[in-house]
């Protein structure tokens, strides 16, 4: 009897506890803070028309490649908006060129990353600026003559910053005429200093391909 | 009690003096003495009246009689070979009859006062073994997972060497179930690499249930129970405690380990104990792995009663841990994690450090029952639960400005269980169990992390009713059986990205669910009902020195809520993990016997099991996706038909008095029968083996050498990819080998230990404990930092021990 007399009110106890659960209401959404929605690369040069290298893609969830077709029923989704001339599966996505870059002209270059899921829209740029020494823009022609140099480093945007290049200005110089890609990672917490993306490591914050064509 | 007892025998003394003695004695005294649980009779039973040189013994029916008694008031004294005494106070006068029923079950409670571990097991016709509390002594400073690798059958999947999940006859997750002190642990051990939140330090003895027969923990355990039991506590006046000191040179890190014991001969008792680990990075043979040094404080205490006809128990545990995770294992697209395989060895490598830095996870876990239980005359026990559990898991990831610092994934589950069976014992040679239980979940992911949530605020409910059966059929067959009834709501509240939700073909299936619409997010209302059905049955052969046990066992496992819900970027393995909520429940029937010999020289076990497992669910690639970040592959949930096949030996052979040889080997075939091709992840065979030297006039010193031998996994699907990256300013189509198991691997360690006399009933044991002796250079199959990595280097521990 003494055990029910015990029992009884910690059995009561639970019982209340358990239906203390739905306080919560319902869930709110949480809107993804760290996306980089837009990439916009401007490039400028005395007595040419600016060139607007730009990237955007608000959902911040890219696109799928069905590859598998074991179950088959939702692989008709197919609408990739972008102009692939080849079909790369993992290549990166692809941003728009405002116009062609003229050969042997060299161009000074900024790169600006935008959050535009969050309004106001966050400028991302800021952040990478605050912690400059944690991070590194890698510019890479894919069949185009071009060649990049870096013309920032991170005492540019740190107090105490060391001379390692964080590659938010650049200049881009275009070569003998053609198409092709210019791939562009940012890193986070990359290997610095390093020759390259070879040996940077890190974690890939973004990668974007413009396909680009330099004129005569 | 023993207050009151001295004083009756003072009162007896002093009421009724020595005069008596020349009054008519003829009184007489006459009872029966039988068996508290069943009402047997107790042959043998000493009667022994105080004061008088009245002693008598029951006869085979338990009778007693002693004539020649002064009437008056007298202490008599009742007791049985294994039974607790009695103590009753009674006026005689004539003719006095009394009957004394005496609990004959000591032998249970006691048995753990010397050894400190339990000996019986939990079922009697499935594959069981047990660790005792010396082995896991041992693996103090270590994980759980470690110590259970010591049971055949048994290996462990890792995310580096903090995070060790126990993997069972090649299953692992949601499909063991872990339980703490009777309290089933609710930890979200659904994640790969969420590893069990219990120290391992809080258990007198670990069990491993190879297979799902033991149904009083649940109905679901496709793949094994593993359950931790504290200490038992012995009935008696005393007060003892244990600390363990110990240091390791990989990770420059140790452990710190105390508890005490206070128990009472009146039933009362309680117990603490606290556990403190810190390691810094630790090291393969030929680099450190930097970030990952881990912490991780535990503390637990109990309190109670045990009397013999009731008793109750409260319970509390704490639990928290943080883990680093190898910085260089942290990396964003596929192409990182190309790049990162073909390193062959992490691009970061720092100085040694304490530090633990994002990536990282922080656990916290807080355990609190009550229970209570009475035995009823010659009917059996019925016992009362409830439980609390809260755990909060944390996961860090490398962020940017605002959000660093900002976990990447912050999660409360509580749980409230209340429990309550009934275990008829009255019939000797059987023992019925029936039980009811109620439980309810609550997972709340906060929002504030800034990332869309992996796992959805949700809540479960469960209901499970069981009952089982051992019977002796003659001394040597036993049969068991049992059925459980489980059911399961899952009812959860989640976000779907709207492109997520049509490209799952949900708004084709589950447009219905759709509560709220939130730009491009739908917020939906999931709720599934899962009635599950499990069942076993059993024999158990015993002649001679040979046991020979069959069982098959029936379970069925609802998904859990990764398998259901997951959506998001799981960072160390590059890859998009999306659950399914078409995902059913996976049913599992397993064929598991054992042949088991021992002699005074040899003991050995042999146990094949086959276990064919309907809509087994697993995580495999299936696509890609494409976004900013880079290109991830994408995994999904699916469910095929499976089936594992495989064998446990174990072998121990006394060579002479002081040496003695030791031999395990494992193997597990898993086929997914669908499409005839073979599992993900499935442990190689391996096969370990030790001979030690025991010298006990020698402060009892022991020394041991051990192999272990992984072979190479040979049996594994193909799940590469090919991407294209950047080579000389062009694109080149390069093969990502995320599918070939590591080569096989020898790793030797040794053991030495010593034990002291300190004080009177104190003593001092120094352990020395070196792994991978070769420092040898390997990679496990199992360890989900592979692709990153090497493993551990050697490594050399050193361990006091004080019993006092």
């Amino acid at each position: 009897m003494k055990i029910l007399k015990l029992a009884l009110p910690s059995l009561l106890a639970a019982l209340t506890m358990s239906a203390c659960f739905n306080d919560d209401g319902i869930p709110k959404p949480v809107n993804e803070e760290e996306l980089i929605t837009t990439v916009t690369i401007t490039l400028k040069a005395e007595g040419e028309e600016d060139v607007v290298l730009q990237y955007a893609d608000e959902s911040g969830l890219g696109h799928s490649h069905d590859h598998e077709d074991g179950d088959g029923d939702d692989h008709d989704d197919h609408d990739h908006d972008h102009d692939h001339d080849h079909d790369h599966d993992h290549e990166g996505v692809e941003g728009s060129a405002s116009g062609p870059l003229k050969s042997g002209v060299t161009y000074a270059a900024t790169i600006v990353l935008l959050n535009q899921s969050l309004s106001p829209a966050k400028d991302v740029t800021d952040e990478i600026k605050e912690e400059a020494d944690e991070h590194q823009f890698f510019y890479t022609p894919v069949g185009l003559d071009i060649t990049t140099d870096y013309t920032d480093e991170e005492s540019d945007y740190i107090t105490g910053g060391s001379e390692n290049p964080v590659g938010l200005q650049f200049t881009l110089t275009a070569g003998t005429a053609g198409h092709g890609d210019l791939n562009v990672i940012l890193k986070h917490q990359p290997q610095k200093p390093n020759t390259g993306l070879e040996n940077a490591g890190g974690e890939t914050d973004m990668e974007v391909n413009f396909h680009l064509h330099i004129e005569e | 009690m023993k207050l009151t007892y001295s004083l009756l025998v003072l009162f007896a003394f002093w009421a009724f003096p020595q005069h008596c003695l020349s009054q008519d004695c003829k009184a007489v005294f006459k009872g029966r003495v039988t068996d508290f649980h069943d009402g047997h009779p107790l042959e043998n039973s000493l009667v022994k009246i105080y004061n008088t040189d009245k002693v008598t013994v029951s006869d085979i029916d338990g009778y007693f009689s002693i004539s020649g008694i002064c009437p008056g008031t007298y202490e008599v004294e009742v007791t049985h070979d294994l039974c607790t005494p009695q103590f009753i106070t009674v006026e005689i006068t004539r003719t006095t009859t009394r009957q004394f029923t005496l609990e004959h079950h000591l032998e249970e409670l006691k048995e753990v006062v010397v050894e400190g571990s339990r000996h019986h097991t939990v079922t009697s016709s499935a594959t069981e073994q047990i660790l005792q509390t010396e082995t896991i002594d041992k693996f103090s400073a270590a994980s759980m997972g470690d110590a259970l690798k010591q049971i055949s059958g048994v290996s462990s999947l890792n995310t580096g060497s903090a995070i060790v999940k126990p993997v069972i006859q090649g299953l692992h997750s949601s499909r063991i179930i872990t339980m703490n002190n009777g309290v089933r642990l609710q930890d979200q051990e659904w994640g790969m690499e969420h590893a069990p939140n219990l120290d391992l330090n809080t258990a007198g003895s670990l069990a491993v249930i190879k297979g799902a027969a033991a149904l009083q923990y649940g109905g679901d355990a496709v793949g094994g129970v593993i359950i931790a039991e504290p200490q038992k506590i012995s009935v008696k006046d005393t007060l003892y405690g244990k600390t363990i000191l110990s240091g390791a040179t990989n990770g420059w890190g140790g452990a710190l380990i105390s508890s005490l014991t206070k128990s009472y001969k009146t039933g009362w008792y309680w117990q603490a104990q606290g556990t403190l680990k810190r390691f810094g990075d630790s090291e393969t043979p030929d680099y450190s792995l930097t970030n990952t040094g881990y912490s991780q404080q535990a503390f637990s205490a109990r309190a109670g009663l045990n009397k013999f006809t009731y008793g109750f128990e409260a319970y509390y545990s704490f639990y928290r841990s943080e883990i680093g995770i190898l910085r260089s294992s942290h990396i964003g697209s596929q192409r990182d994690l190309l790049q990162a395989i073909n390193n062959r060895q992490p691009l970061v490598i720092e100085d040694f450090s304490y530090d633990i830095n994002a990536p990282k996870q922080q656990v916290t876990h807080h355990l609190a029952k009550i229970n209570f239980f009475k035995r009823f005359e010659q009917l059996g026990k019925w016992t009362l639960q409830y439980n609390f559990q809260q755990n909060n898991r944390q996961e860090y990831d490398l962020r940017k400005g605002a959000l660093k610092g900002v976990p990447s994934m912050d999660m409360r589950l509580t749980t409230h269980t209340l429990n309550s069976g009934f275990q008829f014992d009255a019939h000797s040679g059987r023992t019925i169990n029936v039980g009811v239980l109620l439980s309810g979940q609550h997972n709340v992911p906060d929002p504030a992390t800034g990332v869309r949530r992996l796992i959805p605020d949700y809540e479960r409910y469960d209901a499970g009713v069981y009952a089982s059966i051992k019977q002796s059929i003659n001394e040597s067959l036993i049969f068991d059986a049992g059925i459980r009834y489980d059911f399961n709501r899952m009812d959860a509240e989640k976000f779907y990205k709207k492109d997520r939700w049509e490209s799952q073909g949900y708004d084709r299936d589950f447009s219905n669910i759709i509560t709220e619409d939130f730009g491009d997010q739908w917020l939906t209302h999931p709720v599934f009902d899962y009635h599950n059905i499990s069942a076993t049955a059993g024999i158990q052969y015993q002649l001679g020195n040979n046991t020979l046990r069959l069982n098959y066992a029936l379970a069925n496992r609802p998904p859990n809520p990764a398998e259901l819900f997951s959506d998001g970027l799981h960072h160390s393995a590059a890859a998009i993990e999306l659950g399914d909520l078409r995902i059913d429940r996976e049913t599992s029937h397993k064929i598991s016997a054992s042949y088991e010999l021992k002699t005074q020289k040899v003991s050995l076990s042999l146990a094949p099991y086959l276990n064919t497992i309907d809509n087994y669910i697993l995580l495999e690639p299936s696509g890609s996706e494409l976004n900013i970040r880079g290109a991830f592959p994408v995994w999904r949930y699916k469910q095929v038909d499976a089936l594992f096949a495989g064998v446990d030996f174990d072998f121990h052979y006394d060579i002479s008095p002081h040496w003695s040889f030791d031999h395990k080997f494992a193997y597990v075939h898993a086929k997914d029968r669908d499409r005839d091709r073979p599992l993900i992840a499935i442990p190689p065979a391996n096969t370990s083996n030790a001979i030690t030297f025991v010298k006990p006039e020698w402060r009892q010193l022991t020394l041991s050498l051990r192999s272990d031998y992984f072979f190479k996994q040979n049996e594994f699907p193909d799940n590469n990819f090919t991407i294209s990256i950047i080579e000389d300013g062009a694109y080149v189509d390069r093969v990502a080998d995320i599918s070939t198991p590591p080569d096989a691997y020898h790793l030797l360690g040794f053991d030495a230990s010593a034990t002291f006399p300190l004080r009177k009933k104190s003593e001092i044991t120094l352990g020395l404990t070196l792994n991978n002796l070769l420092n040898t250079q390997y990679r496990d199959y199992l360890n989900r930092l592979r692709f990153f990595s090497d493993d551990l280097g050697r490594n050399v521990q050193l361990s006091i021990k004080v019993n006092y």
